[in-house]
């Protein structure tokens, strides 16, 4: 399954989670979203199991809050129901996270769905720039421990070096990239081609079909409680 | 007396190469740098110019940072730009890159133009140019761009890497190579769809001296397909590869000048006057053959800070620093000096607290110290990275909250600078600087807004100590008063790092810890750094410094430590345990390691 279909197919498992408002339906994809997983990347089940257990806790803290402040009708089912979509939310997208490999995405993205290389290679870079500024985060907090006598970096000092360094390394890149030809009108060939086939139309619209005959499903069964909060 | 930053940055590569040939003696000191400097030996074939320039002024702002008449690059060519930081040697290979004004905003490039050949660009920091995400696809990008069909492309990439070394690292992601692995990189992929003008942006900057020569030798193996300009503030390491040297004058003229001697930078004159130790060093360096501006070496009867047999590594990840010992005697400087990936920032991160050792202990004043990241530390520490140390907006913030820090990083144990004139508690800091911590959970010292440097009244009516004069001191000493009002992010390279030396001093530890301090300065303003360490060392400042550069170490310290890469230690120590009052020695490096009498 390709980057895209998987990317694609999360987009419309998660779209029926948020506007739900029931104990069936958040589940119902979060399984859906389980069984892309699956196909795409099945070495990655143990750490969705792990993801879905962690994601309890957040569900707990949800359902808590709402059971303690929330006022109005049947408090306790509304916690109940909002906890459950949460831990849903949580699945869907550490599903979405396990099976993703963001370079690959992007290149699909750029010859498939004709994304522009300009921003292609933009989010390339940024990618590329975040475990570094991670580190500088890290290195900054060591200094500034120092200086300050072991007390925290101040969060806005280091942001503001953080977002300094950012900029000037994103601007070396646009340099870099458009010295090498970036802009050039040249026709663009690509150094890993991918092509989209009859499979992954497939793919794509079996997935989609699968996403909306069950919303139809449970729509029809009356399962389905649209609503936000 | 400190003489500003502005002296030093005068000093042409001419003179520093008269100075160079002086230092080494009368014979060298007698040629003239045209005899010294040797012709690249395979020239470039005369030709139509690559780029030829007329009447030509390269604006930014407003102002002019390069102007001619007429300057020509001729095919196959290599030529050498120098200048200090800021002169505009960088906006001008913005301009032949022919990425001003799109990619580099305020920069034109105003005249008449010549020649656009294919351009292959390589800047300082290796890591912000590389956006691929992984180095096959970083050697392809250029490929891909210029439209190259893919079995092409295949055989290209496969060339590169076997010419650069990189055939194991092709699906490495850019961000986890090492700083030369990623120059390498950058360089092979400047160069990938063989492109007729190639620009170098200060490459070695980020690099060891094994890298650095490293990449030298590569460029020069490429060949003269490619017209190069190599823009560098140390002159020294191309000097064997350039063809044509032009330095950036102050009237932003493009001066040609004669191709700067091989070897290390020069020393300037009024470092040594600057320092009351050096003279003496000087005479006795001499009788042992030592560099004639090795500082002399204090005779400490106790060392302030004592490292024992310190091992450390990262995660679960081999040792990379191994049974590591030294003493830092009081008012000694010691460097530590290795490749990347020998462990030298380990020894800090281990003093500070931000990594525990798998081993070994420390001993501050004698007595042991267990470094813990979230206790007042008996050190200060000056990043590598200028701008990882500001915390404040404005230059003086940061000197006169420097004694503040200081102050609140008193504890016990804690060595400080035994003058009477230690800040107190409070302190006072200009209404220029209002400082970035308001969310901060660090022991913020009560700041409260004043004039420059004026001392505040305490509640009581009694006259308190002048708070402000720590930071203000160090300030005057590195020259830094004119930029009190700047915001440190706009200051130059070397200005940043004389604001973190002036803070650091400001905070009156005993020791002092400089990471990389020479890193990516020019001449000037290393000139300026090592006039400013002088003064430390004056005042009986302890510092362990860390440094790729044996050079710099030979110049500023009193002793070198060298420790070597961990994966040829490959069970046998780094560096052995110093004996008491020798220097610390490593067995596979002698070379490097000295000891001023």
């Amino acid at each position: 399954m390709k980057s895209l279909t998987f990317f694609a197919l999360n987009v419309s498992f998660v779209l029926p989670v948020l506007a739900s408002l029931d104990l069936v339906t958040p589940p119902a994809f979060l399984a859906l979203a389980a069984v892309a997983l699956l196909i795409r990347r099945p070495e990655r089940a143990p750490h969705l199991a792990a993801a879905l257990a962690a994601a309890l806790v957040l569900a707990f803290w949800v359902w808590l809050s709402n059971r303690l402040w929330t006022v109005g009708d049947d408090p306790a089912r509304r916690a109940l129901l909002l906890a459950v979509r949460s831990w849903a939310l949580t699945g869907v997208s550490a599903s979405f996270a396990l099976g993703m490999r963001p370079a690959e995405l992007l290149n699909e993205a750029m010859q498939i769905a004709r994304l522009a290389p300009r921003v292609g290679f933009a989010l390339y870079a940024a990618l590329n720039t975040l475990p570094r500024l991670a580190e500088e985060g890290r290195q900054i907090d060591a200094v500034h421990r120092v200086r300050l006598g072991g007390g925290r970096s101040p969060v806005l000092a280091r942001t503001v070096t953080l977002l300094a360094r950012a900029v000037r390394s994103g601007e070396r890149a646009a340099q870099s990239l458009a010295a090498r030809g970036l802009e050039s009108p040249a026709p663009r060939s690509w150094y890993r081609p991918v092509a989209w086939g009859r499979r992954d139309a497939a793919q794509l619209i079996a997935g989609l079909a699968a996403s909306v005959a069950l919303l139809a499903l449970l729509v029809a069964l009356g399962a389905f409680r649209f609503g936000f909060y | 007396m400190y003489d500003g930053p502005d002296g030093p940055a005068r000093a042409s590569a001419t003179r520093a190469a008269t100075i160079d040939a002086a230092a080494r003696g009368p014979a060298a000191a007698t040629a003239t740098p045209e005899a010294t400097s040797a012709p690249a030996a395979d020239a470039p074939e005369p030709g139509e110019p690559a780029i030829l320039l007329k009447d030509f002024e390269l604006v930014r702002d407003g102002r002019a940072l390069v102007r001619g008449d007429r300057w020509e690059l001729g095919p196959g060519e290599r030529v050498l730009i120098t200048g200090p930081s800021g002169s505009g040697k960088s906006s001008f290979l913005l301009a032949l890159a022919g990425l001003a004004p799109e990619h580099a905003p305020g920069l034109t490039l105003r005249g008449e133009r010549e020649g656009r050949p294919s351009t292959g660009v390589v800047f300082q920091n290796p890591y912000a140019q590389l956006a691929c995400p992984s180095v096959d696809d970083e050697l392809a990008f250029a490929l891909e761009n210029a439209g190259w069909e893919l079995s092409a492309m295949r055989a290209r990439v496969a060339e590169l890497k076997a010419q650069f070394g990189l055939g194991a690292l092709g699906d490495r992601a850019p961000w986890t190579l090492s700083g030369g692995e990623a120059q390498r990189v950058a360089l092979a992929s400047a160069l990938a769809a063989r492109p007729k003008l190639m620009l170098l942006d200060e490459p070695l900057g980020y690099l060891d001296g094994e890298a650095a020569a490293g990449l030298v030798e590569l460029a020069t193996k490429a060949g003269r397909e490619a017209s190069w300009v190599v823009v560098d503030h140390d002159p020294a390491a191309w000097a064997d590869w350039a063809d044509t040297h032009y330095r950036l004058a102050p009237d932003a003229s493009l001066c040609k000048e004669p191709i700067p001697v091989a070897g290390r930078r020069a020393v300037p004159a009024s470092a040594a006057q600057a320092d009351p130790i050096r003279a003496p060093a000087a005479a006795a360096a001499s009788a042992a053959s030592l560099p004639p501006d090795a500082p002399a070496a204090p005779k400490p009867a106790t060392s302030i800070l004592e490292i024992r047999g310190l091992s450390a590594g990262y995660g679960r990840g081999p040792e990379v620093l191994k049974e590591l010992s030294l003493r830092l005697g009081p008012g000694e400087t010691v460097a530590v000096v290795g490749p990347s990936g020998s462990g030298k920032s380990t020894v800090f991160r281990c003093l500070t607290g931000q990594l525990k050792p798998r081993s070994g202990s420390f001993l501050v004043d004698g007595a042991s110290y267990t470094p813990n990241k979230r206790r007042p530390s008996p050190f200060a520490w000056v990043p590598q990275v200028p701008e990882h140390y500001f915390v404040y907006d404005s230059a003086r913030a940061e000197w006169e909250n420097g004694a503040a820090s200081g102050s609140g990083a008193s504890g016990a144990g804690s060595p400080r600078m035994a003058d009477s004139g230690a800040p107190a508690p409070d302190h006072t800091t200009s209404g220029a600087g209002s400082p970035r911590m308001a969310d901060s959970g660090a022991p913020a010292p009560d700041h409260t807004t004043s004039g420059a440097g004026s001392p505040r009244k305490a509640d009581s009516g009694a006259p308190a100590a002048d708070h402000t004069a720590p930071g203000l001191l160090a300030a005057r000493a590195f020259g830094l008063e004119a930029l009190a009002e700047r915001h440190p992010f706009t200051l130059s390279e070397g200005e940043k790092r004389r604001l973190n030396l002036a803070s650091a001093l400001a905070m009156r530890q005993r020791i002092l810890l400089l990471d990389e301090p020479q890193f990516g300065l020019d001449a000037a303003s290393q000139d300026a750094l090592e006039q400013a360490l002088a003064r430390l060392r004056a005042e009986g400042v302890s510092m362990l410094i860390i440094s790729h550069d044996p050079d710099f170490c030979a110049r500023v310290a009193h002793r070198v430590v060298r420790i070597g890469r961990p994966a040829a230690a490959a069970g046998d120590p780094i560096a052995p345990s110093e004996p008491s009052g020798a220097p610390a020695a490593a067995p596979r490096a002698p070379a490097a390691e000295r000891s001023a009498p």
